[in-house]
């Protein structure tokens, strides 16, 4: 199927098969690679996106799904993220790297829906992102950091 | 695999009735890793244009939520969970923030799964599945329409289009999901409750779990110990939901770990009411 969507605010067009997933068509047909595939089946959070301003998993959302709507990467969100990205460095929130952007997709997406910046809550807003390295303190303590500087 | 996009409900109900094999992509958090577990399935008829089904409704007596309404989009709409504390707290641990944005009420139930989140929420609320298909509109309840073990009810080219939740006459609720880990868990065990205090000092519960029985149901003689005022044991407890689930052992929990699991829960409600 061909499939059109707005790709970090810019129109893309490419021909896909409807059995793929949006993650596939990003890294693999579009050269947007800070989306990864942990587990592939939603339960690790390391290829978050927004689809249409919602946080989600691209390894779950099918083509049919992109179709029209409007998708938002880590790449098209550079600046917004600056300050957490920039606490994840201050805190050495990560180690091998490889959940960082879906971490900071989550991170994002909670401390401007206004989220309470307690590191209970923030845990809890975090439910969905898996990390096997650097453990999950660090990465708390950034996110706590950067709900504090957006202040 | 053929894809079809239809704009309006009765183009889906055509295509439905058209196409019985193809399976209906809602959310996809249930269907997109079926089918990359390389599922064989025909085509995809996509219910995402369809905005009628994407409706909430809160009225005086009962609230009407589109199939296709997301678990993020009810946690959104403040009067929906003013109204419905039991959906509130069951909301709040299902699945992930990011599985929230996509999964829907609609998909978690015609899924048929015996672990689904929602269905004994909706099940001890009353609620019914409003059906649309080729022979007109109808209503089942959760019992009727998963009849049998992760079998729909739904006759060829039938669709959900919403599920209506009775506002009842609740004072109290419980929901808790017992999990291999805290976050992203499919039940090992749920329970799903609602109580009325009575005017002899019982109460009038309804109780209902996910992962405890191959089909969704209520737990009766359970709830039967609620209804007079003396103290429950959890021996009278377990014995009583014997008779009323029945739990299987799996991967994520034997059946006997089920039974005390569920139990507990029910003793846990029970002290909540001050029994």
């Amino acid at each position: 199927m061909k499939l059109n969507f707005l790709l970090n605010k810019r129109p893309v067009e490419v021909e896909v098969d409807p059995r793929r997933v949006l993650l596939e068509i990003l890294r693999e047909e579009l050269g947007i690679t800070s989306c990864k595939e942990g587990c592939g089946e939603g339960e690790c959070g390391a290829c978050a996106v927004f689809l249409n301003g919602r946080l989600v998993n691209a390894c779950l959302v099918s083509a049919v799904m992109a179709e029209g709507a409007e998708v938002m990467t880590l790449e098209g969100l550079m600046e917004e993220t600056a300050h957490i990205r920039d606490a994840f460095v201050a805190h050495d929130a990560a180690q091998c790297g490889f959940c960082t952007p879906g971490f900071v997709m989550a991170a994002y997406d909670y401390l401007r829906s206004g989220g309470d910046p307690s590191p209970s809550a923030i845990r809890a807003a975090l439910d969905g992102n898996l990390c096997r390295c650097t453990g999950y303190r660090n990465i708390i303590d950034a996110v706590a950091d950067a709900a504090g500087g957006k202040k | 695999m053929n894809v079809l996009v239809p704009s309006t409900l009765a183009g889906a109900l055509e295509m439905a009735a058209e196409h019985p094999t193809y399976a209906l992509l809602a959310g996809g958090s249930d269907i997109v890793p079926a089918l990359k577990k390389g599922e064989d399935v025909p085509g995809l008829i996509s219910l995402g244009k369809l905005e009628e089904l994407r409706e909430i409704a809160v009225g005086e007596n009962e609230a009407r939520i589109g199939a296709s309404v997301s678990v993020a989009e009810m946690m959104e709409h403040r009067e929906l969970m003013e109204r419905f504390p039991l959906l509130h707290d069951a909301a709040q641990v299902f699945g992930s923030r990011q599985i929230r944005s996509v999964a829907t009420i609609g998909g978690n139930i015609a899924n048929a799964s015996p672990a689904a989140d929602l269905v004994p929420v909706v099940l001890v609320l009353g609620g019914m599945a409003d059906i649309a298909g080729p022979e007109g509109k109808r209503s089942l309840g959760m019992e009727e329409l998963i009849g049998s073990y992760r079998q729909r009810a739904l006759k060829p080219g039938e669709i959900i289009t919403s599920i209506r939740l009775p506002l009842g006459p609740w004072s109290g609720h419980y929901y808790r999901k017992i999990g291999r880990r805290s976050a992203l868990n499919i039940a090992v065990a749920s329970l799903a409750a609602v109580a009325k205090a009575r005017e002899d000092e019982g109460w009038s519960v309804r109780l209902s779990g996910a992962s405890l029985s191959p089909t969704p149901r209520r737990m009766l003689h359970a709830e039967a110990l609620f209804l007079s005022p003396g103290i429950l044991s959890h021996d009278a407890v377990t014995r009583a939901l014997k008779q009323d689930i029945e739990p299987r052992s799996g991967m994520r929990g034997s059946a006997e770990y089920r039974l005390r699991v569920c139990a507990n829960m029910v003793m846990e409600f029970a002290d909540a009411l001050g029994r």
